[in-house]
C-alpha cells in the first residue's frame, strides 16, 4: 500500500506555506496603507500560492524496500535518495496547521552534522497515513516496528508532574542566566517600591524576555514528557501545543551528558541529554533531553533502563596534584590582567569621590571602596573556582567509552563513544608541559552540528589513549562504520 | 618522538610575518584615527579604552615578532595510512589527531600572501569539525590532498 507508490504532501501544506507570506503582506499593508501596497500584496499572495501549488503538484516521495526517494520536478529539479540504514531519526510533528487539518509532518534525519538542524526529508500526511509510513520506515530502520498505540500502552520510564516540568524549566537553565534574571527581578521590585520611573518597565521587559518566555516555552515543550525503550529503540514524546515524537536506535547515540546546573545540584537533581543527530530538527534543542531534572539516584536508575550500554561501573580519576600549578598559574595571569585593567578606574573613582561636594562621608567611602571591593571579590572567586575545578574535573576510560567531567558552577558529565569521536586535540601550555600535563578536546558528531567536549588537566600520556584507542578500534575492526555512517 | 614528522618550509615565517604586519598596520592606523578625535570625545572612558588599546597593540607587537619563530619551531605533521597528526602552536602547543576514516573532504586553499610565496593550506573536514595543515609548499599540499583522497577512496572501496 505504501511501498513504491509515489505520494504527495497533504494539500494543506499549500495553505500553510501561503499563510506565512500572506501574514507578512498583511503586516506591510497595515504599515503602508496605500492602494499600491494592497495591489502588490494581493499579487504576491496569488503568485506565491501558484508557486506553492506547482511545487506541491510536482514533488513526490516514494518509499521502496531500501531507500526513500524525493523527486521534485519543478523549476528547481531535485532527486534525493536516502537509504533507510542512514536514517538516524524519524520524528512526528503536530503543529497548529497539522491539528487543524488532521495531519502529521514526518521528518527524517540522517546521522550527519552537515545540516544537522534541518531534516533531510520533511513531508506532511493524513494522520493515519503518516503513522502507517512511520511504521513502515521504522520496520526498516529498527529491529521492530513502531505502532502508534505503543505510545498509549507503554509506561514512560519516568514521569513528571507539571510542577516538576516547571522546575526543569527554571533550574535547568545556566546559573548565569538565573542570577542575571534574579538581579532584574530584585531591581524591578525595588524600583516599583521606591520610584515610578521608566527603569522598572525596562527591567520587567528584560525579565520577561530573559526568563519568563524561555521558561514558559520549556514548560510547554516538555509538558507530558514521556520516554521509553522497546528493544533497541528509544521513543521520546512531549509537548503541550506542538506535540513532538521521536524514535531513534540506541546505536545512533554518540554521547550522553548528565547536566547539573548549580541550583539543581543544590537540590540534588540532574537531567540527562543525548547527542543524537537529527533529533533536534523538530524541537530546536541544541542537545535533546532524555530525562528532565530529577533526583540524582532516580536518574541513575533511568539511565540504567534507557541506555545501559552507555553506563560503566568504573572509577574516574581526578586531576593529578601537579595540575594545581598550571591551574593556579593561569588564574594568577588572568587575575593580574584583571587587577591591572581595573587599577585606573579605581584610581579615577577615588579622585572623583574626593572631588564631589555634598555627599555624606559614608557615600564617599563607599564610592572609593566599590571597585577595589569588586576586584577583591572577583579575584577570590577566580581562585575559588580554580580550587573547585581541581576536584571536579575527572576522566576515565572503560571499553568503548570514555568519560569527561567538567564545569565549576554548572557541571557536566559526558559519556562518549570512542567510535563517534571525529577529531582529538591535546592542548598544553608552558607550565603544563613542565609536568607532562595537557587538556583534551574531542570533536563529536552533535545534534547541533559539530560540538566539542573539553577535559581538565591530566597526564598527556593518559589523554593520548583517547586517540590511540580510537585508531586501534578502526584498525582492528571493532569500529562499525554502519552504526555511525554519515 | 618526532620520528617521521615533517616540518614547515622556512618561507612560512615570511608568510606569517607579512600577515601579522598587515594586521598591525591596520590596527595602528585605526588607533591613530580614533585618537585624532580625542578632543571631541575627551572623557575618562575614552582615555581608559585608548590606554587598553595601546597596551594591546604593544602586546601584539611583541607577539608578532616571536610568534612566527615559535610556530615554525613547534610545527610538526605526519600523515600515515590511518591518521593525520599535527602539532602546532605558539605558547600553547596543540596536538591534533584525525583518523583518516573520519575525513569527508580535503581542501587546498591559497590566500594572496601564500600564493605569492608558493604556499598553501590543507583543510580536512570531518563530520565534527575541521583541521588544518598550514603553510605547506603548493606541491606538498597537492600531494597530501591527493594522498588523502586516495586513502579515503580506498576506505570507501573496502566498505563496499
Amino acid at each position: 500500500m505504501i511501498e513504491n507508490v509515489p505520494m504527495r504532501n497533504h494539500p494543506s501544506v499549500i495553505i500553510q506555506n501561503t499563510v506565512t507570506v500572506a501574514l507578512i503582506m498583511v503586516f506591510l499593508c497595515i504599515i503602508f496603507m496605500t492602494i499600491e501596497m494592497y495591489i502588490i500584496s494581493a499579487a504576491v499572495i496569488i503568485l506565491w500560492s501558484a508557486v506553492c501549488i506547482v511545487f506541491w503538484a510536482r514533488q513526490s516521495i516514494v518509499f521502496d524496500e531500501k531507500d526513500i526517494t524525493v523527486i521534485r520536478n519543478a523549476a528547481f529539479k531535485r532527486k534525493k535518495v536516502v537509504p533507510y540504514e542512514k536514517i538516524a531519526t524519524v520524528n512526528v510533528v503536530r503543529n497548529i496547521y497539522n491539528r487543524i487539518f488532521g495531519t502529521v509532518t514526518l521528518r527524517f534525519n540522517i546521522n550527519s552534522s552537515v545540516n544537522a538542524a534541518v531534516p533531510e526529508i520533511s513531508f506532511c500526511f493524513k494522520t493515519d497515513e503518516g503513522e502507517m509510513i512511520r511504521d513502515f520506515v521504522s520496520n526498516r530502520m529498527f529491529t521492530r516496528s513502531y505502532r502508534p498505540q505503543d505510545a498509549e500502552e507503554r509506561d514512560s520510564v519516568v514521569s513528571f508532574s507539571p510542577a516538576q516540568v516547571l522546575m526543569h524549566g527554571i533550574f535547568s537553565m545556566p546559573t548565569l542566566s538565573i542570577v542575571y534574571t534574579s538581579i532584574l527581578l530584585v531591581y524591578s521590585v525595588v524600583s516599583s517600591l521606591v520610584s515610578n520611573g521608566s527603569g522598572i518597565m525596562i527591567a520587567i521587559t528584560l525579565l520577561v524576555l530573559g526568563e519568563v518566555i524561555p521558561v514558559a516555552s520549556l514548560v510547554l515543550k516538555y509538558y507530558n514528557f514521556k520516554v521509553y525503550r522497546i528493544d533497541d529503540t528509544i521513543y521520546l514524546q512531549h509537548g503541550a501545543i506542538q506535540t513532538y515524537r521521536s524514535a531513534f536506535n540506541v546505536s545512533r547515540i554518540n554521547a550522553i551528558r548528565i547536566k547539573r546546573p548549580l541550583f539543581a545540584r543544590l537540590m540534588h537533581r540532574s537531567c540527562l541529554e543525548a547527542e543524537v543527530i537529527g533529533i533536534n530538527a523538530v524541537s530546536n534543542d541544541v542537545r535533546p533531553v532524555l530525562c528532565l531534572l530529577i533526583d540524582d539516584e532516580r536518574l541513575t536508575d533511568v539511565i540504567g533502563q534507557l541506555v545501559p550500554e552507555l553506563v560503566r561501573d568504573y572509577e574516574l580519576q581526578k586531576q593529578p596534584k601537579e595540575a594545581k600549578t598550571p591551574i593556579y598559574a593561569k588564574t594568577a595571569v588572568i587575575s593580574s590582567i584583571f587587577i591591572a585593567a581595573m587599577a585606573y578606574p579605581a584610581y579615577y573613582m577615588y579622585e572623583y569621590a574626593d572631588s564631589l561636594i555634598g555627599p555624606s562621608p559614608l557615600s564617599v567611602v563607599l564610592m572609593k571602596a566599590a571597585i577595589p571591593a569588586f576586584v577583591s571579590v572577583s579575584v577570590i572567586l577566580m581562585y575559588y573556582g580554580a580550587m573547585v575545578s581541581l576536584r571536579v574535573c575527572t576522566f576515565g576510560i572503560s571499553g568503548e567509552l570514555f568519560t569527561l567531567e567538567n564545569g565549576v558552577v554548572d557541571r557536566e558529565k559526558n559519556m562518549i563513544q570512542f567510535d563517534r569521536v571525529q577529531i582529538s586535540r591535546l592542548h598544553s601550555g608552558p607550565v603544563a608541559r613542565r609536568y607532562g600535563l595537557a587538556k583534551c578536546e574531542v570533536s563529536l558528531l552533535s545534534s547541533a552540528g559539530g560540538a566539542s567536549v573539553r577535559s581538565g588537566y591530566f597526564s598527556e600520556r593518559e589523554l593520548s589513549k583517547i586517540s590511540s584507542i580510537m585508531l586501534e578500534r578502526i584498525a582492528n575492526g571493532e569500529y562499525d562504520f554502519r552504526k555511525s555512517s554519515v | 618522538m618526532d620520528e617521521g614528522y615533517r616540518t614547515l618550509n622556512p618561507k612560512s615565517k615570511i608568510s606569517m610575518y607579512i600577515g601579522y604586519v598587515i594586521v598591525f598596520v591596520i590596527l595602528s592606523a585605526l588607533f591613530v584615527f580614533i585618537l585624532s578625535y580625542r578632543e571631541q570625545v575627551e572623557s575618562f572612558l575614552f582615555r581608559y579604552l585608548m590606554g587598553v588599546y595601546f597596551v594591546a597593540l604593544l602586546v601584539y607587537l611583541i607577539y608578532m615578532i616571536v610568534a612566527p619563530l615559535l610556530y615554525y619551531s613547534h610545527f610538526r605533521y605526519i600523515i600515515t595510512s590511518d591518521r593525520i597528526d599535527v602539532r602546532y602552536g605558539v605558547i600553547i602547543i596543540h596536538h591534533t589527531v584525525v583518523p583518516i576514516e573520519r575525513v569527508h573532504q580535503v581542501e587546498v586553499t591559497r590566500g594572496p600572501i601564500n600564493n605569492m610565496l608558493g604556499l598553501a593550506n590543507v583543510t580536512v573536514t570531518t563530520a565534527g569539525g575541521t583541521a588544518d595543515i598550514r603553510f605547506l609548499e603548493i606541491s606538498e599540499a597537492e600531494r597530501i590532498a591527493e594522498e588523502l583522497n586516495s586513502l579515503i577512496n580506498k576506505i570507501i572501496g573496502d566498505r563496499k
